[in-house]
């Protein structure tokens, strides 16, 4: 029986007309793409949108975000603001980054849409279909793609069911979003961003695949990433915040960053440096936000753009205005500076292992002085207490007062005076979070839990880098000849990570195994790891995911 | 398989099911109220999709039901009374609107011939230029004479689903039809915004 059938999403009489003169409303992986310029023709389906002020030179793009004087409300945005600066400036890519946190069911959080519509300003389109006048539903879930040459969208979801995955069948609708080449899982990103390995063009799809995926949290499910979605889909739900990047998120931007050849590495390649410019009209605004309820409902980014000169190449643009506004009459939740707040006790002179429960670095500053500075007095780091990180490779590191943490890594913390630390920022998501291999022996990583509540350590996951898949603590240590592969002297070639952590209990070490323990808050572990190039994921508890 | 080809500039059925059931549902309250002489609704991209009835309907002897939804501040039923004022000017904006055809069609029409205009003046140096909306609200009014409602034997009404239309209006000021369309938009939106809104079932 064919598998392929063409739904033809809907049907309805020319009533009704929704114009798109000179207009580009149409949804893409790049504002723009798939389009119409101002004079009525088409705008390629592989066109690249640069923020404002790149002229193809290369070097770090400075770019100004600044609330409207005058906004209503301009005082609420101050904090989220900040934040999504950080947020796109930082780029790290999450997955399980769809948290149900917000103190009731009606509201909706700013701050996830506000990232949502920042991204627009710098140049991403959606990644699905989105809502577009002629699609609704679950529909909207197809991958972006123009209508083609018969003017009407089409789609199945193919044999597994899920809209917007791999299997798709779409007709004669035209691709308009960029996929990684290798493997077109868009919960994964490749180490060099650039155009080639990233493609949008289907031929270039892996053998087997009928189209592009895209991150929805649909797909996420085939992909072993639940509750994880791009920012940049369109589409949101009252009582869920989504404030951190994903994957396809960051390989976008970064690919419009490989600059106007499209190869990372070479001159025309740029960065991009986004500052908070408060609440202010200065000249060198370059992306404006606020409220203004004549200009939408809801939510909107406006932006305007076109050819950059003198190379007016037809698929590199670059934008020329980039507007956000918000409607008051929405139902907002405003966030803080920490909604996240964990404390633990240090023993005096004792060392201990920890990690950091909340993203740090976002509303809160990351490093060692900015962390602990105000328990610890920072003129005795060194002397009074100290903090080392470890290197796989050469061993032992002491943090300076202006190095900075990171979620997921695992720190030595001692002080000769008991104390009790506090770490405040924003809820982490997943993170990936690099293992350092070894070669015949192995290396041992030092890494820590970023989350809040206890995870059990049977749940974590390894990432293979290279494709993206995902291991369990049986596939990484399986048991060969009846002994675990990285039990074995010689370790055996099967091993990948050794299957049991180890956490200092201030006198020795307590072992967390695939089928007892757990991670609780600042709790970092030792792991011994075998092959090179993957990452450990450690996902998050569904009491982590909806508690405030 | 029957495949059927369609415009591109098309709109949900569902919305067009949904517009013509409210002002139906409307019709039918208007025989124990007055009959409906403007409703006005959107919706946005980003949210889901708005119930049946219209956010805002106004009847020909000037009262008024808002239906707020779930993502605003205020959900819930809303009833209120359009001060004399108000209404005259809204009745004077209906008139102008009604009186140069103001719809969705006209609108389209208007811009295609500006676009067909503006072909005409493509720069010859390779730059093209582009604007952009993304995260739509779509407006949907449809609007009634006063005079042949009151009369009820006169077809007289007209409907406008324009996306961002305030916006439009600003981009494209020479378009005529979108400025009269926006001018209809504001009022309606002041009106939805500053009324003195009570709670349905509440008689205060």
């Amino acid at each position: 029986m064919s598998v392929f059938k063409i739904k033809y999403f809907y049907s309805c009489t020319l009533l009704l007309g929704l114009l798109s003169f000179s207009f580009a409303t149409q949804a893409g992986t790049y504002v723009f793409a798939g389009g119409t310029n101002n004079a009525g023709g088409p705008i390629p389906n592989d066109l690249i949108l640069h923020p404002t002020g790149y002229n193809g030179n290369g070097g770090v793009l400075n770019l100004k975000v600044c609330i409207r004087p005058g906004s209503p409300d301009a005082s609420q945005l101050i904090q989220s603001t900040k934040n999504i600066v950080a947020t796109w400036n930082e780029q790290k890519v999450t997955s399980s980054n769809l948290l149900n946190v917000l103190p009731n069911n009606s509201l909706y959080d700013v701050e996830s849409v506000l990232v949502h519509e920042l991204g627009h300003c710098l140049g991403l389109g959606h990644t699905n279909l989105g809502a577009n006048g002629s699609v609704f539903g679950n529909d909207t879930n197809y991958t972006a793609t123009t209508d083609g040459l018969n003017n009407f969208y089409q789609g199945n979801a193919g044999l597994d069911g899920i809209i917007g995955s791999s299997d798709d069948s779409r007709g004669d609708d035209e691709n308009l979003h960029w996929f990684r080449i290798s493997n077109n899982n868009p919960f994964s990103i490749a180490s060099v961003i650039d155009g080639s390995t990233y493609s949008n063009n289907i031929l270039d799809l892996p053998a087997g695949h009928d189209f592009v995926a895209n991150a929805s949290r649909d797909v996420s499910i085939l992909y072993s990433t639940p509750n994880t979605e791009a920012v940049m889909q369109q589409g949101t739900d009252s009582n869920e915040s989504q404030r951190t990047l994903n994957h396809d998120d960051t390989a976008t931007l970064q690919l419009a960053m490989s600059g106007l050849d499209s190869v990372a590495g070479n001159a025309d390649d740029y960065t991009i440096n986004l500052t908070d410019g408060g609440i202010s009209n200065a000249a060198d605004c370059d992306i404006n936000l606020g409220f203004d309820n004549t200009k939408t409902q809801f939510a909107v980014c406006i932006v305007g753009g076109g050819s950059i000169p003198p190379h007016n190449i037809t698929n590199h643009w670059r934008m020329t205005s980039a507007n956000i506004y918000l409607n008051t009459n929405s139902n907002w939740h405003y966030n803080t500076d920490t909604p996240c707040s964990e404390s633990t006790a240090l023993t005096a002179n004792q060392w201990k292992m920890i990690s950091i429960p909340c993203q740090v670095g976002i509303s809160t500053p990351a490093t060692v002085e900015g962390l602990f500075g105000d328990e610890l007095n920072i003129t005795g780091l060194g002397t009074t207490w100290d903090i080392y990180r470890h290197d796989p490779n050469s061993g032992y590191v002491a943090l300076t007062a202006l190095d900075e943490l990171e979620e997921g890594v695992g720190y030595w913390i001692m002080s000769l005076n008991a104390v009790t630390i506090t770490v405040e920022g924003q809820y982490n998501a997943n993170l990936d979070v690099p293992l350092v291999g070894g070669t015949t022996t192995g290396k041992w990583n030092m890494v820590g839990s970023p989350f809040r509540l206890p995870i059990p350590w049977s749940t974590a996951t390894v990432v293979k880098s290279a494709d993206g898949s995902l291991l369990d603590l049986a596939s990484v240590d399986p048991v060969v000849g009846g002994t675990g592969a990285c039990d074995q002297t010689p370790v055996h070639p099967n091993c990948v990570m050794a299957d049991t952590a180890y956490i200092y209990n201030g006198s020795s070490y307590d072992i967390l195994t695939p089928s007892s323990g757990n991670l609780n808050p600042f709790d970092a572990v030792w792991v011994y790891v075998q092959q090179p190039n993957l990452a450990l994921r450690l996902p998050m508890s569904a009491a982590e995911r909806s508690t405030p | 398989m029957t495949k059927k080809t369609l415009p591109k500039t098309i709109y949900p059925i569902w919305l067009i099911a949904g517009i013509l059931l409210a002002f139906a549902s409307m019709s039918a309250k208007a025989e124990s109220e007055s009959p409906v002489m403007v409703t006005y609704t959107y919706e946005h991209e980003l949210l889901p999709k708005m119930g049946n009835e219209p956010l805002l309907t106004i009847f020909v002897n000037g009262k008024m039901r808002a239906v707020f939804p779930s993502f605003m501040k205020r959900p819930g039923k809303f009833k209120a009374e359009l001060p004399p004022s108000s209404f005259q000017e809204l009745k004077t904006q209906i008139t102008t609107a009604l009186s140069q055809n103001i719809n969705t069609s006209t609108i389209s029409d208007e811009m295609s011939s500006a676009q067909n205009a503006q072909l005409q003046t493509q720069p010859q140096n390779g730059e093209q230029s582009g604007f952009s909306v993304s995260d739509s609200t779509t407006y949907i009014i449809r609007y009634e004479s006063p005079q042949s409602v009151v009369m009820s034997n006169v077809d007289l009404s007209n409907e406008i689903v324009q996306k961002d239309l305030t916006v439009m209006a600003e981009h494209f000021p020479n378009i005529n039809t979108l400025q009269i369309s926006n001018n209809l938009k504001k009022i309606l939106q002041n009106i939805l915004e500053k009324s003195d809104w009570k709670p349905e079932g509440n008689n205060e």
